[in-house]
């Protein structure tokens, strides 16, 4: 260790300058890696939308002046019914992954402290037609379909189908088909009873999943009011003159009533919209973590080439001296090992540092410190992989270069 | 002396041309990468209406004490009734003021064929053509007289002039709106805000939002004609309306003032906390927020509308050049000291060490001047990169001619900065025994 070190603090400019270098790019690699899993959140998460190449959208269905009233909403659905090719059609005011419109609520079961935030979809027989795969209990009876007024539903009694993630956050022990659950801790007595759980049924607000919350639940409830709605049309085949079909009725049987234009769409390409700042994020953030790894490689390797370059006389005296090819290459790693040990050190300390300063500034979560070791291992490596040319550069001299004049 | 060090640096440069390439190019990354989040930032940053917005000021209260009002998580509470906004408007200690709220309305001419065009444009109360700075083109804005009468009089600026009639000379022809004609009486010179601050409630654009007509409020509900949204309304979502004029349970306008000095802000602003105070003892508005002023920059900051993620980015692209620096300290470092025998010699022969500092300061200028050079191209690639973005704010990130002169100035400062510490560690070196060495 000491045979190590000594060199290394007689001339400490390049170790300490490799060092720095280490910490800096172990920081920034932990918080941008941090950064990047946060915006894979919502494009690696299940939507949980069965054959999504058929079903189509029709949002930003807004009212001029006067809410829809459920009526109106129904002689949409029924017009939209009609269309051939048309197989399940359902009113919902919020879509999956149109942002226009979303509703959230907190959720917890009577008497338990644990809440969940959780996205709030209402329609009727939405399960159907999102095909969505239930996991336990079942599906809304549709003597369940009921009108709700001056709200969302939150406050009146009913079942309720929630995902497996809601689930597990109220129910973590036994099962939760059967359990109540309260939105908003609002004094209804049993809330809302759980009559089914989904495998999978992704928020509209993509921004909340972000932070790792995939909570949603539905209510088979239509209010009597809305200003916004939308519908989900599965179809049978891919017949493109449905989209154009579909605006023509929903403008036909709401002539006069809508504010702007509403849109139309197959779901997967809404999907791909919705999601892409997501993934433009993510190619963003993962070529920046390659361009700081691939310049600290470069750094690292052409300052350990200097310092090799410059102990040429002593490593050949060493050889002279009966120190063996592997011995050598091994005494070069080994003092990268140290000096980017030594700059991880700091590293975590940067790292951690950075991340508090995100948080106070840009509503960045806590960084799980799992982060870190990875993070240092990754550099860890890249330090080692960095020496291996002037390691091998340096075993591979003669000792005759003992015997050269000084 | 300067031309001698710069050819010593290029025989150098060109002997290792590996590790001169691997020097400049990692300079000129991290001079890009830093360019390119300060040319996104500054478009995003500063007065969204230069000469106009530095006098804004827009009172922020919380008028909706009702339980079951709706909640807005975007914006931060201003919105008023519209009786309350005449009061504030009509009372306050200001000499420019005036309730605003967005309307998207369809506009179209009697000889019209297309259906006319859909636009935004401002429902107000108060003088929003004064406050706004617009100047005229033609023609005037509505009097007190004609709001009071709810005559149906507007102003429009001079692309929707073009837009409806082919021309700008429209003076006194009528605009139709929902079946309701309105006489233009004035013509207003177009502009749009760098930075969108008028009613960023209903406003999803970082980048401003061109208001393309002004409509005196009583004339507009008498035809008919509301604001996009209804604001926050009492009785919650399902209150809620578009285009309509069903606000009596809402609040949706915005007042903005133009004070001119800093003695006048602080008169209005006692006024208005005053006013506050006063309607939240009647329990109208929410007790928990008092009533503030906020100039039109803070308001944008404070409603987030530029996303967090600019400023991020930034600070990301400063961390990079902040590796990059390190690194090309380093290599520099190594690069000096291979050739620390001829140093030797030219101490030995008398050279002082300031020369030889400035020989290395020099030659890492030189480096830093042509990184910044190569950072040109890498530069307008990082714009094009950002302008590929699905982002609001994508057409801001272009290249002007500053940012030229900017990336030199920056090039020079990183190519100095990296060259001190190598520099200096050459002035250390005694001539002796680098002779003694070679």
């Amino acid at each position: 260790m000491r045979q190590l070190v000594k060199p290394l603090a007689r001339r400490p400019m390049l170790p300490l300058l490799v060092l720095l270098q280490v910490a800096v790019a172990s920081a920034m690699a932990c918080n941008i890696a941090f950064l990047l899993a946060r915006q894979l959140t919502p494009l690696m998460t299940s939507d949980g939308i069965g054959d999504p190449s058929h079903l189509l959208l029709a949002y930003n269905i807004v009212a001029r002046g006067k809410p829809f009233s459920y009526a109106e909403t129904q002689a949409v659905e029924a017009s939209l019914k009609a269309i051939p090719g048309a197989r399940l059609v359902s009113t919902m005011p919020m879509l999956p992954m149109v942002s226009l419109t979303s509703a959230n609520a907190d959720v917890n079961r009577p008497g338990h402290t644990t809440k969940a935030n959780a996205a709030l979809y209402l329609g009727d027989h939405v399960m159907r037609t999102l095909r969505l795969r239930i996991v336990a209990g079942r599906d809304f009876l549709p003597e369940e379909h009921s009108l709700v007024g001056g709200g969302m539903g939150f406050h009146s009694a009913g079942p309720v189908i929630i995902n497996r993630a809601l689930a597990r956050r109220l129910f973590p022990t036994g099962t939760a088909v059967g359990g109540h659950i309260v939105i908003d801790s609002k004094q209804v007595p049993q809330g809302r009873t759980v009559v089914g759980v989904v495998a999978n049924l992704a928020r509209n607000d993509l921004d909340q999943s972000d932070s790792g919350n995939d909570c949603a639940m539905f209510f088979p409830d239509l209010p009597r009011h809305w200003p916004v709605t939308g519908f989900a049309i599965r179809t049978e085949g891919h017949d493109s003159s449905l989209l154009k079909k579909v605006r023509e009725h929903v403008e036909g049987v709401l002539a006069g009533r809508l504010f702007t234009r509403m849109g139309v769409a197959p779901y997967a390409q809404i999907r791909a919209q919705a999601q892409a700042p997501y993934r433009s994020a993510v190619w963003l953030l993962s070529g920046l973590s390659v361009v700081v790894l691939l310049i600290s490689l470069a750094g690292i390797m052409g300052m350990t080439g200097y310092w090799v370059q410059q102990r040429t006389h002593t490593i050949g005296v060493r050889r002279a001296l009966g120190a063996r090819v592997a011995q050598i290459r091994r005494e070069i790693q080994l003092e990268n090992l140290l000096v980017v040990g030594a700059g991880l050190v700091l590293g975590v300390v940067a790292a951690e540092g950075l991340n508090l300063w995100l948080m106070q500034h840009y509503e960045v979560p806590r960084m799980p410190w799992t982060y870190l070791p990875v993070g240092a291992a990754v550099l860890l490596v890249l330090g080692q992989l960095a020496a291996l040319a002037p390691a091998i550069r340096a075993s591979r001299v003669p000792p005759v270069v003992a015997t050269r004049a000084m | 002396m300067l031309t001698y060090y710069l050819s010593l640096a290029w025989q150098r440069a060109i002997k290792g041309p590996w590790i001169t390439g691997l020097i400049v190019l990692t300079m000129a990354v991290g001079i890009a990468a830093c360019m390119t989040a300060l040319t996104v930032s500054r478009a995003l940053s500063g007065e969204p209406l230069p000469g106009v917005s530095e006098h804004l000021y827009i009172a922020s209260v919380d008028a909706c004490a009702d339980p079951t009002c709706s909640s807005s998580n975007r914006s931060k509470p201003s919105l008023l009734g519209l009786d309350d906004a005449r009061e504030v408007v009509d009372k306050a200690p200001v000499r420019v003021a005036a309730a605003v709220a967005q309307a998207q309305v369809t506009l179209s001419t009697s000889d019209d064929q297309r259906g006319g065009v859909s636009e935004r444009g401002l429902i107000a109360y108060g003088r929003p053509l004064a406050l706004l700075g617009l100047p005229m083109r033609l023609g005037r804005g509505w009097t007190a007289a004609e709001e009071a009468s709810a005559a149906p009089v507007m102003v429009i600026d001079v692309w929707l002039a073009r837009q409806l009639f082919g021309q700008a000379d429209v003076l006194g022809r009528t605009v139709t709106i929902g079946g309701h004609g309105f006489r233009v009486i004035g013509v207003s010179a177009p502009r749009t805000p760098r930075i969108q601050f008028l009613d960023v409630a209903r406003n999803n654009d970082i980048t401003g939002v061109a208001q393309h007509f002004y409509l005196p409020v009583t004339a507009a509900l008498a035809a008919g004609i509301g604001p996009t949204d209804s604001g926050i309304c009492a009785g919650g979502t399902s209150r809620k309306t578009f285009g309509s004029t069903m606000l009596a349970h809402c609040v949706w306008l915005n007042v903005w003032a133009r004070v001119p000095d800093v003695s006048a802000r602080d008169r209005y602003a006692r006024w208005w906390r005053a006013f506050v105070i006063d309607h939240q003892h009647d329990g109208r508005y929410d007790n928990k927020t008092p009533g503030r002023l906020y100039r039109a920059s803070r308001w944008t900051k404070l409603n987030n509308v530029v996303p967090p993620q600019v400023g991020m980015n930034t600070l990301i692209a400063f961390g990079l050049l902040a590796l990059c620096m390190i690194n090309v300290a380093g290599l520099l470092a190594a690069r000096f000291l291979r050739r620390q025998g001829d140093i030797g010699v030219r101490r030995a022969l008398g050279a002082p060490r300031q020369s030889i500092f400035a020989q290395h300061v020099i030659e890492s200028l030189g480096l830093g001047l042509i990184a910044g050079l190569l950072g040109w191209p890498l530069t307008w690639l990082g714009l094009w990169i950002v302008r590929m973005q699905p982002v609001g704010y994508a057409d801001r990130a272009h290249m002007h001619p500053a940012t030229f002169a900017w990336l030199l100035g920056m090039a020079a400062l990183v190519g100095v900065t990296v060259g001190i510490m190598p520099a200096w560690r050459m002035c250390l070196l005694s001539p002796a025994l680098q002779i003694k060495r070679t």
